[in-house]
């Protein structure tokens, strides 16, 4: 402030610097507060968007249990084209999924369920997406796709059931050695869990031709 | 006014002022550096805090789903254990985090979902609708604002979407069904037979040095638990309470201050056409009103409208003009001829003329709501046991810190307590660090009689709280410290485990010789028989065959496959010494066309079951590891 000797340099300073900055200022704030009410703006239609989808999804579990099946799909499918990118189009694909399997379409179930793991942002719900995916493909027959399907299960947190698959896998390939280290290591990684029973009956299954 | 401040701001005067402001600036805020944290967490999750309260409430719940769940078998011993605070504190995170996931997935839930899932609940329903007005009261009884339950439902069905999203919609393929009945009720062709230990037994020798030999090897098999007894004196609620008298006014209005506990009284709502008589009319204006109010009965039961009626006609000016409507009352508000006669009538009913003090009435019975609330006489016991519990809860905690006192005063007795509290020592029987009757069922008890100070020092242990309102202070009666059975006492126990070993040595023995023999080619049966044995040809059977040894038969489904040439042969030495050899000739996987539709579903909702269960902890875990959570074992 050193520079100033008066009040009135320091007014006209003021004034001056006002004549050439001020169309700035008032556009800088015009923006800054377009922007805060427009983001606001946006923010509630993200959150009315949300609660829409989530009622939509709650309406698709609705018609399933009132064994309208066919609403069911139909609603389905319009909430994976309306909110494709949300969590609630991934949980819709997945009980789309059931509902072809129970009704035998496998291939819709394929469809489905490669739909999530096309198109999910959540790494783990994609792990379950494959499992899935790799027990359709046990459904269908084809073995060594299902195989490759369990390998692609990424999640350290995944191996239970992962090791499983891969021992059915190998198992219907006849791939004895294979399907019983499979099932050996899935038992190591049970930990006493509901499966034990099952795992060392496949596990007996799988073992192989021998002398004694 | 600017230059004016700048020519001050120098100078003692400035100087100050900023010394001034510097002191509250620099020490704002120290007090957090001394005072301890306020509140007590058990887990942050990210950033969100996982309070002790909260652990307590969802531990306290926990507790009483299990006590409701195994009623008598209920040992509050077992859980005080680890394990179950600990899964209470993993599921309180795992809740956490997948509430988290669903908001950063940008999961809602709308006030709609929330409404309509209010509605659902019974507890604010009357006859079958939603009623706000008990909604409202519900809530206030519970200490809730009407937001904050509204924002726990929200919360709660937020995390059921995503939890259902992941664990309902699992499925399995025909396929899998059929794969694991073909593994399920696989068919094994086996031959086995069994080589008795028992018929060795009687040849068994052995001398006195063997047995001392054994005892002097196997030492730490004939160690004998350690045992304690111990004195205690025991303070309970119920007991006092029992000795407290009540007397039946104060029971009553007990019950009444507590009546909404027990329910709803009754309400009626009523309509009535009044015709004001004093009581102290004269008779002629008494019958004249008589006469007139039977007239306008008459009329009514001749299908005049009622409330029209009332309109017209009625002498009560407050409720005339609404057609006689009275609204809802109880019991206990209304003139009691007038009441009796309301409560007595069913719903669109019109009594007969009524006599109350404001004259005659007709009535007409409009609506009753309320009325499950239990009478006095059914709630009487508990009420009155409610009572003595409260009145004797105050004398149970002054002795309780007497008890506390007094047994922490005189360490090397119980005596002077019980004395002091008129108690009686009482003993209990011996027990181990792990097991006991009575008192010492309770884990706590046992670690107090167990602890250094009880057991070395031969102090009195501090307070043990078996319940909240059941204490007990004990010490040390007779410690019997873990010992060495002599000789003596076991050598017939000895012996016979002696007789065994050779037996079933003698059984190993021979089994192997006989495999040894069948797999060089020989006839099974015929090397058997040679030893009075007989050759089992179980044929073909599945897994729970029960005609077969189980432990055989888990062997045969164990073992490798036969090939066409070639028998599977292997020897087990069963569980009670007796010695197997098997043979596995031919395997048959189960045909899933045979099996009938109940054992498909069957096997559909376990496969559905244990697949859903493990995507799901698979998905939890995976949340788990990619958030950010701290534990406080020690604040559970």
């Amino acid at each position: 402030m050193e520079g100033y000797s008066s009040e009135q340099e320091q007014i006209e300073a003021i004034k001056s610097w006002w004549r050439q900055n001020g169309k700035a200022v008032i556009l800088g704030i015009g923006a800054g507060a377009t922007v805060i009410v427009g983001g606001r703006w946006w923010m509630g239609q993200q959150e009315t968007r949300a609660e829409l989808a989530s009622a939509m999804y709650e309406q698709v579990l609705t018609d399933i249990r009132l064994n309208e099946s066919e609403s069911a799909a139909d609603r389905g499918a319009r909430m994976l084209d309306e909110y494709g990118a949300t969590s609630y189009a991934m949980f819709t694909a997945l009980t789309l999924a059931k509902l072809a399997v129970e009704q035998g379409d496998l291939t819709m179930a394929r469809t489905r369920l490669q739909w999530v793991i096309d198109h999910s942002e959540d790494a783990a719900l994609k792990d379950v997406a494959r499992l899935r995916l790799a027990r359709v493909l046990l459904g269908e027959g084809d073995h060594a796709a299902a195989l490759a399907q369990a390998e692609a299960v990424a999640g350290a947190d995944f191996a239970l059931p992962k090791l499983e698959l891969k021992g059915d896998a190998y198992l219907a390939l006849g791939r004895m050695s294979e399907a019983h280290s499979a099932y050996s290591a899935a038992l190591a990684a049970s930990e006493g869990g509901l499966s034990r029973a099952r795992l060392e009956m496949k596990l007996d299954a799988a073992s192989q031709e021998g002398s004694s | 006014m600017l230059a004016f401040i700048r020519d001050r701001a120098h100078g003692w005067f400035a100087w100050f002022i900023v010394i001034i402001l510097i002191v509250p600036f620099a020490l704002w805020g120290i007090n957090e550096y001394f005072s301890p944290e306020a509140e007590v967490n058990v887990a942050v999750v990210n950033d969100t805090k996982i309070s002790s309260a909260r652990f307590q409430q969802a531990y306290q719940q926990q507790r009483s789903r299990l006590q409701a769940m195994l009623g008598a078998n209920f040992d509050p011993a077992i859980f005080d254990d680890k394990t179950m605070k600990n899964d209470v504190l993993e599921g309180l995170i795992g809740r956490e985090v997948l509430l988290q996931a669903a908001l950063d997935a940008k999961m809602r839930i709308g006030d709609m979902q929330v409404a309509q899932q209010i509605r659902t609940i019974s507890a604010v329903q009357s006859e079958g609708q939603f009623d706000a007005e008990l909604y409202n009261r519900l809530l206030r009884s519970q200490g809730m604002s009407v937001g904050g339950f509204e924002q726990s439902v929200r919360t709660d069905l937020l995390v059921e979407q995503i939890r259902s999203g992941v664990a309902e919609t699992t499925f399995v393929p025909a396929a899998l069904v059929d794969a694991l009945i073909r593994v399920q009720n696989e068919q094994r062709d086996v031959g086995y037979v069994v080589v008795p230990a028992a018929r060795f037994i009687e040849q068994a020798q052995f001398d006195d040095q063997q047995v001392q030999t054994y005892y002097e090897v196997n030492r730490e098999r004939f160690r004998t638990t350690e045992q304690v007894s111990v004195d205690y004196l025991e303070l309970s609620l119920d007991t006092l309470a029992a000795g407290v008298s009540v007397n039946e006014d104060d029971v009553r209005a007990s019950y009444e201050q507590r009546a909404a506990e027990f329910g709803v009284p009754e309400e009626r709502r009523a309509r009535h056409i009044l015709l004001q008589v004093g009581s102290d009319a004269p008779e002629e204006e008494v019958s004249a009103a008589k006469a007139k109010i039977e007239g306008l009965l008459t009329q009514v039961r001749e299908g005049a409208a009622f409330e029209e009626l009332a309109k017209a006609q009625s002498q009560d000016p407050g409720s005339a003009g609404d057609g006689g409507d009275l609204g809802f009352f109880g019991r206990g508000m209304m003139d009691r001829s007038f009441e009796d006669a309301t409560f007595a009538l069913q719903v669109g009913e019109v009594s007969e003329p009524v006599r109350s003090t404001f004259g005659y009435h007709i009535i007409k019975l409009e609506e009753v709501r309320g009325g499950d609330l239990k009478p006095f006489e059914e709630v009487r016991a508990q009420v009155e046991r409610d009572l003595k519990r409260t009145q004797a809860e105050a004398q149970f905690f002054e002795q309780v810190e007497q008890l506390a006192n007094l047994a922490f005063e005189h360490p090397d007795n119980l005596t002077a307590a019980a004395a002091a509290l008129d108690l009686e020592v009482k003993t209990s029987d011996f027990f181990t660090a792990e097991k006991g009757a009575g008192i010492a069922a309770n884990a706590r008890v046992r670690n107090a009689a167990y602890s250094d100070e009880v057991l070395l020092g031969g102090h009195n242990s501090e307070l043990v709280e078996l319940r909240p309102d059941h204490i007990v202070a004990l010490r040390l009666q007779e410690h019997r410290p873990a010992t060495v059975r002599p000789l003596d006492e076991v050598s017939s126990e000895i012996r016979s485990a002696l007789r065994l070993e050779f037996a079933r040595e003698q059984a190993e023995a021979l089994g192997r010789e006989l495999l040894a023999a069948i797999e060089e080619g020989a006839d099974a049966a015929e090397v058997v028989k040679q030893h009075e044995l007989s050759w089992e040809r179980a044929g073909m059977i599945d897994r729970l065959a029960a005609s077969v040894n189980r432990e055989v038969v888990a062997a045969a489904f164990r073992a490798q496959r036969p090939t066409e040439a070639k028998p599977v042969y292997q020897g087990l030495a069963l569980g009670n010494g007796d010695y197997a050899v098997a043979a596995v000739y031919a395997v048959q996987e189960g045909d899933p066309s045979l099996a009938d539709a109940a054992t498909r579903e069957r096997v559909v909702k376990e496969l559905s079951r244990d697949y859903a269960d493990a995507e799901f902890v698979a998905y939890m875990n995976a949340l788990k590891a990619s958030a950010e959570i701290k534990r406080y074992p020690d604040n559970l």
